[in-house]
């Protein structure tokens, strides 16, 4: 018995050898490159300080490369580097996300690591503005859920149902030093210990965590687009911010796509809610969106409505942020692989609340050219 | 069957059209695999979703593998017109938000219909496309496309 034990140990530590130096194949490098500078017409800065009345390039400036490999049959790695200006004024390049993926069946791979996870329809892509039609996907929903990645687990079921692909991914895990925006009403009680607070129009991020973060997707794509719904629940704590009980966070999103002849269209739905503490900082909200398009040759002119409202039923102390915008944009493709866009913002916060800007207004016009590339 | 017993004729002279079409522009694609490959036939569908990442087994279970002709030759240009019914554009955007969601990439591609033959027949399980000209017995034609 003794000397059979120590040869299966002795043949699988071989196997295992054998199985990791020839591993790595069909290692592929992609990347994708966004260039983009915007300016507005007012002194009023978007609330992320990026868009001021002087051209600038934090807002939509980025690059980014994947890596992804094969290490058998039914194991991949994939991972990303990018590099963007956005929150900082340096141009730091990290580790977004990666994650090895190991294929269960045809039909169904588990992932873990730290994982681009699709709060909407084009999360898991959205530094790369080549993907879609807009420079900037609209911020009333697009920036309502902060985390992009999650460090964790999920799985992807898929079945062929009716001509179309059904995509079934449920997923849990945490993200801890997310950064949140603190808001411009409470910077003068910042910190939350007594102080001489923070002067308006700092632009201040903070950590957050978000623990026991679970959430599921359910995708149908067929031939003319795709139609998905997604719910999330976590619990959130920031300690600068004096956020330490696990404040509930729930988040549910519906939404589709066409791209169906020449017309495309998008139009998404989200709804949140926050409990506790959290809720005095960031307020329960919902917003949608619809974007129309029309593809003429090289060319894809496109309008885009915008709102983003309070979510409020009960006593919520939240700081509502309401604004409406529209959007009209045009898309031109430089040959394969790169698209020129111009586009015109008009933002209209609510009265007398200063929307997603950094202070009240009645309405702001923002103008942005970008180039996207893909390589 | 009966009323379509006349058009009979008509159907014999379809090779013939298809000669003289060879003659002015392209014979057809021929989508190739080694003959050792349990595969006898794919539809156009089953090709689609091979080769835009959606599939990748097939009846028997048989793993399939595609491969690509560079782009810009006449073969890729017809593949991607009368298979996958997709632009260069629409394409690269596809690829694009398949990529950088982790979600596949686009295959691998040879530099012509020579080098398509040796490597299907190097690697079965490999599935090429080549002009229909360049077809020979080292291969198994799994679907002619005209």
């Amino acid at each position: 018995m003794k000397i059979r034990f120590s040869r299966t140990v002795a043949a699988s530590l071989l196997l295992f050898h054998a199985g990791i130096l020839p591993a790595v194949e069909n290692i592929q490098f992609n990347g994708f490159l966004t260039v983009g500078g915007a300016v507005s017409n007012d002194k009023v800065n978007t609330q992320n300080g990026n868009i001021t009345d002087s051209i600038g390039f934090d807002e939509d400036t980025r690059v980014g490369v994947q890596i992804s490999a094969d290490i058998n049959k039914r194991m991949s790695v994939t991972a990303q580097l990018l590099g963007s200006s956005d929150q900082s004024q340096s141009f730091d390049a990290k580790f977004d996300w990666g994650y090895v993926s190991y294929s269960l069946t045809e039909n169904a791979d588990i992932r873990g690591g730290k994982i681009k996870f699709p709060t909407f329809l084009v999360s898991e892509y959205i530094e790369v503005g080549y993907a879609y039609p807009w420079i900037r996907p609209p911020a009333e929903v697009y920036g309502s859920n902060p985390i992009t990645a999650i460090t964790g687990t999920d799985l992807l079921l898929r079945a062929r149902v009716g001509g179309g692909d059904l995509l079934v991914q449920p997923y849990f895990g945490t993200a801890n030093d997310e950064k949140a925006l603190v808001p411009q009403e409470v910077l003068p009680q910042f910190p939350p210990q007594p102080g001489p607070g923070l002067p308006a129009g700092t632009v201040k991020f903070v950590n957050f965590d978000a623990k026991n973060m679970a959430g599921i997707n359910v995708a149908y794509t067929g031939r003319a687009g795709t139609i998905r719904g997604g719910y999330l629940q976590t619990q959130v704590s920031a300690s600068d911010l004096g956020i330490t009980k696990n404040d509930d966070v729930t988040f549910w999103s519906v939404g589709g796509n066409l791209d169906w002849h020449n017309i495309i269209g998008y139009s998404e739905y989200f709804e949140r809610d926050i409990d506790g503490a959290a809720n005095r900082f960031f307020p329960s909200q919902k917003g949608w969106y619809a974007t129309l398009g029309y593809r003429l040759g090289h060319f894809l002119p496109h309008i885009t409505y915008a709102t983003l409202e309070d979510n409020n039923s009960k006593s919520d102390p939240g700081v509502a942020l309401q604004q409406q915008s529209v959007t009209a944009g045009l898309r031109y493709e430089l040959g394969t692989g790169a698209a020129l866009k111009l586009e015109a913002e008009r933002i209209d916060p609510d009265n007398g609340t200063r929307g997603l800007l950094i202070s009240p207004v009645d309405d702001i016009l923002i103008y942005s050219l970008a180039v996207d590339v893909i390589f | 069957m009966k009323p379509f017993t006349h058009m009979k004729p008509f159907i014999k002279l379809l090779p013939l059209a298809g000669l003289l079409l060879a003659f002015s522009a392209w014979a057809e694609l021929a989508v190739i695999v080694d003959p050792s490959v349990k595969v006898n036939s794919l539809s156009i569908e089953q090709l689609q979703r091979l080769y835009l990442n959606q599939a990748n087994r097939f009846p028997g279970g048989v793993a399939l593998r595609p491969l690509d002709q560079h782009s810009g030759s006449g073969q890729r240009k017809a593949f991607d017109a009368h298979v996958l019914g997709m632009s260069e554009r629409e394409l690269a955007e596809y690829w694009s938000r398949r990529m950088f969601s982790g979600k596949g990439h686009p295959p691998a591609t040879v530099k012509d219909d020579k080098a398509m033959i040796d490597r299907v027949i190097t690697e079965p399980g490999d599935v090429g496309y080549i002009d229909g000209d360049s077809v020979d017995d080292r291969v198994k034609v799994i679907l002619r496309i005209p």
